[in-house]
């Protein structure tokens, strides 16, 4: 982790801890403003945390940001409820999960039953002729960002790695699509599956990797 | 429809998935599946939650309100709240498990079954019903411009929409 100032004499902590109000309005802040997640909500939560506040010490702080993928679900939500726990407690969770997703959430909303509301007008169901097949493509784009990288992961790691992890896609792919097996099934199976084969080389530990290549979504 | 069902539906896909869009296939085979959700409702969400603000996994929400109205909705945001706070326990144990090799290796299996069954659902999603060669070639033209990381989703999904308005109407 390069980020971690380990060169560095003690960490500059601020005096005043955060009040759950001030958590609202910077999480409220930092919701609306990111879009799609990725480096831009990370350079805007390490600003708001970190370089204008100094609200916890650095290494803490991306030793969070490290692990938060392997919680389940939206990582991003994940590593704000860290946060917020370590800076204010049970209301500072609420305060975060208050301010990161109720205006993003009912911003969605609206614009969904705007959708819906103009959705039978002509000249959008022409526009939507461009935009589903576009969804698609999108899809695709987004898979390759999460697959990508770590395959490239795995080359460094040797032919043999790369060819267990491509098994690994294309299995699940043909569980999926052929045999038509329960999503869930196919998840518990790679991850039983993962945890005797794919593990890395005992040398180097791969899932501390540098800050800022990892995605938060 | 069966709020209950409907809401385990969202939490088990949450729970069971890493990342904004990890919970895409599951909800993908058992909304179809109950007949609560047709294809292009998750293409729309998907367009929809790209544009609007906040952490990548509201599309969620998007598809929470086009298949359940306002009810929906906030199950989906509900659903997509409570996994995430399992870190309070992760965190707990994180320091003794985080260079244990088997527990990288879980993470790895899942990521990847993750990815292949997200191709599975975008391979489903450009076969769908009515969409032809110039549908594909909008989804390639999408796919590329996403990936080169310069153009701006919105960006994106306005040609593709000027495209459909001048060429596909």
């Amino acid at each position: 982790m390069e980020q971690v100032s380990t060169g560095q004499p003690v960490p500059v902590m601020s005096q005043d801890k955060p009040t759950a109000f001030k958590l609202l309005k910077i999480w409220t802040l930092i919701g609306v403003q990111s879009f799609g997640g990725g480096p831009a909500t990370q350079q805007l939560i390490t600003r708001e945390m970190l370089t204008r506040r100094h609200w916890m010490p650095e290494e803490e702080f991306w030793r969070y940001w490290a692990f938060c993928p392997l919680v389940p679900g939206i990582n991003l939500i994940a590593f704000a409820v860290i946060i917020g726990q370590r800076l204010a407690g049970w209301r500072g969770i609420l305060a975060t999960l208050a301010g990161m997703l109720l205006p993003s959430a009912l911003i969605t909303t609206l614009l969904t039953a705007g959708f819906i509301s103009i959705e039978s007008w002509p000249p959008f169901q022409s526009m939507l002729r461009g935009i589903i097949p576009a969804t698609a493509g999108l899809m695709f784009a987004l898979a390759a960002q999460m697959g990508v990288p770590l395959l490239r992961q795995t080359y460094k790691e040797g032919r043999s790695h790369l060819l267990l992890s491509l098994g690994f896609v294309t299995t699940a792919v043909a569980l999926l699509t052929f045999l038509r097996w329960p999503v869930l099934l196919v998840l518990l199976i790679g991850i039983a599956a993962g945890a005797f084969l794919l593990a890395p080389p005992a040398v180097k530990p791969a899932i501390a990797a540098e800050p800022e290549t990892l995605e938060l979504p | 429809m069966n709020p209950l069902v409907y809401f385990l539906i969202f939490v088990k896909a949450s729970l069971f998935s890493s990342g904004g869009f990890g919970n895409l296939p599951s909800l993908h085979q058992d909304l179809l599946a109950n007949g609560w959700a047709h294809e292009v409702d998750f293409s729309k969400a998907v367009a929809i939650g790209q544009i609007a603000p906040g952490p990548n996994g509201l599309w969620v929400i998007s598809l929470g309100y086009l298949t359940y109205g306002y009810l929906g909705a906030l199950l989906a945001l509900l659903a997509i709240t409570l996994p995430p706070l399992l870190v309070l326990l992760f965190a707990a144990v994180y320091r003794r498990v985080e260079n244990h090799r088997s527990v990288q290796g879980l993470t790895r299996g899942l990521s990847l079954t993750v990815f292949g069954l997200l191709l599975t659902v975008a391979a489903s999603a450009t076969l769908a019903p009515g969409i032809d060669w110039r549908g594909w070639l909008i989804g390639l033209g999408t796919m590329i411009l996403t990936l080169t990381g310069r153009v701006h989703v919105i960006v994106t999904l306005a040609l593709a929409a000027l495209t459909g308005l001048f060429f596909l109407g």
